[in-house]
């Protein structure tokens, strides 16, 4: 990964440092895993979801979403999605859904960027 | 990057760290962190890594958790772990995200040793699940070292016995030679009183080991008989009446001579020694020496010890006399030919009789 790269996706949002630690310094994988991001299907399920009104397909895709977000230091995307996630838990689905443009400007800040740089 | 799994298993200390998570990611991310210190196995769901688990236990130091899982999740596998008792030989770990209360407690409570949260942090991670892998290790080293210390005393134990009865056959078989009688006849009254007490309602509510002291101590039942002189001991005809009050001096001398013996006096079998060598020749009725006990008076162990050097003296040849055929000799023990016994007493001896029987062909 270039020092070129690592700048582009910590303006992003990516904790890229955080990101490289988690990893135990083995870029490789971690560029491998950002890639496989782009095909990550629990973005498109959790728009599903929620078009078709489904609270626990919802929860799942959020929950699970989070999880990738947070493990590959996608701040920004992570807190969206958790937000999101913990109002599902709750049943509050209209909070829920008003959050739903925040992540998703979220993701398409993260697509764009992993797109440029891969 | 396996080689520290490698030498763990090796030497035979389970190396292997389960991973149990559905997201490919997460498991890749502890796969990297653990890998250049364990082996891996990973599982995509709560199901399969149970069967992963039950299969390979003996190579697994460590379940790596998590909750959200379909077909089985974390919770309900840490259920089945706790209820099978493997958390307490295998460190379980939840890697979650979930940080709610209930769940916590719940996983403690059902034997999970450290919660870790996602996204993980390596260095927080590895130790804290390196420190309880060791600790469990340690446990069963340690757990290991005991065992076999307590079998190694217990063996040491058993020889120390073994020896002491041999001395204490030795000494009262060398006093009954002088009579005329052999080692058989020491070892044949142990035999008798041991297999009573153990077979019979005569030994209720003495433990095994007691029934061991009381048989040893049944050996020693005639050591009062070195304090006879040989003309006594010896004679082949019937004794007049200075002789028989000399001959029944035997029981206290007995009991006198186990008094004086330092180490008889703090050994557990000392009470019963003493008792038996004083009154196996007391008798049911009050009529018995030396102190004329009566009935119950008399202890159970002095009872048998008497009915068997009784039932002994008739079976077999003796100096003084041929051995009767065995149903002649427990009529004449029914009928009070040779002293009254307890009913209670016949009643148990005749129902393994036929067995004490097989002790002289």
């Amino acid at each position: 990964m270039t020092e070129e790269t690592k700048r582009e996706l910590e303006q992003a949002g990516i904790r890229v440092d955080q990101l490289l630690e988690r990893f135990m310094g083995n870029e490789g994988l971690a560029e491998r895993f950002l890639k496989k991001f782009l095909n990550d299907a629990n973005y498109g399920k959790l728009m599903e979801s929620v078009q078709a009104g489904d609270p626990k397909g919802a929860f799942e895709a959020a929950h699970t979403l989070k999880g990738v977000a947070g493990n590959l230091s996608m701040q920004p995307l992570m807190e969206a999605v958790g937000q999101m996630t913990e109002d599902l838990r709750s049943d509050r689905w209209e909070e829920a859904l008003s959050l739903m443009p925040k992540v998703t400007e979220a993701y398409e800040k993260m697509a764009a960027v992993l797109r440029a740089v891969f | 990057m396996e080689r520290g799994g490698q030498q763990r298993q090796d030497s035979g200390i389970p190396g292997t760290i389960l991973i149990v998570d559905d997201d490919e990611l997460n498991r890749a991310v502890l796969d990297n962190i653990f890998s250049a210190e364990y082996s891996i196995e990973e599982a995509e769901n709560g199901q399969i890594g149970l069967e992963k688990l039950i299969d390979h236990s003996e190579r697994i130091c460590a379940v790596l958790l998590d909750v959200v899982m379909p077909v089985m999740d974390g919770m309900e596998v840490l259920k089945k772990l706790n209820k099978m008792g493997m958390t307490e030989h295998i460190p379980v770990f939840l890697i979650t995200a979930e940080s709610g209360d209930q769940t916590l407690k719940e996983a403690y409570s059902l034997g999970v040793m450290d919660v870790i949260l996602k996204p993980v942090v390596p260095y927080v991670v590895l130790r804290r699940i390196n420190s309880v892998v060791e600790l469990f290790q340690a446990r069963k080293r340690l757990g290991n070292k005991v065992a076999q210390q307590q079998t190694e005393i217990y063996q040491q134990a058993q020889q120390i016995i073994e020896l002491n009865m041999g001395m204490i056959e030795a000494l009262s078989t060398a006093i009954e030679f002088r009579s005329g009688e052999s080692g058989s006849h020491v070892r044949r009254i142990h035999d008798i009183t041991q297999y009573m007490l153990e077979h019979t309602e005569l030994g209720d509510g003495l433990s095994e080991e007691e029934i061991q002291h009381i048989a040893m101590a049944a050996i020693m039942h005639d050591v009062g008989k070195i304090a006879i002189p040989d003309a006594i001991l010896n004679k082949p005809g019937k004794f007049t009446p200075e002789e028989y009050e000399i001959m029944k001096t035997h029981t206290l001398q007995g009991a006198v001579l186990l008094e004086k013996i330092p180490q008889m006096k703090n050994h557990k079998a000392f009470q019963y020694a003493y008792d038996i060598a004083r009154h196996h020749h007391e008798r049911w009725d009050g009529r018995g020496y030396p102190d004329g006990l009566k009935g119950d008076e008399i202890s159970i162990w002095a009872q048998i010890v008497s009915l068997a050097d009784v039932y002994d003296a008739l079976i077999s040849k003796r100096v003084y006399k041929d051995a009767y055929q065995v149903e002649e000799a427990l009529a004449m023990i029914q009928n009070g030919q040779c002293g009254t016994f307890n009913p209670r007493l016949l009643e148990s001896f005749l129902k393994v009789e036929k067995h004490l029987r097989g002790l002289y062909k």
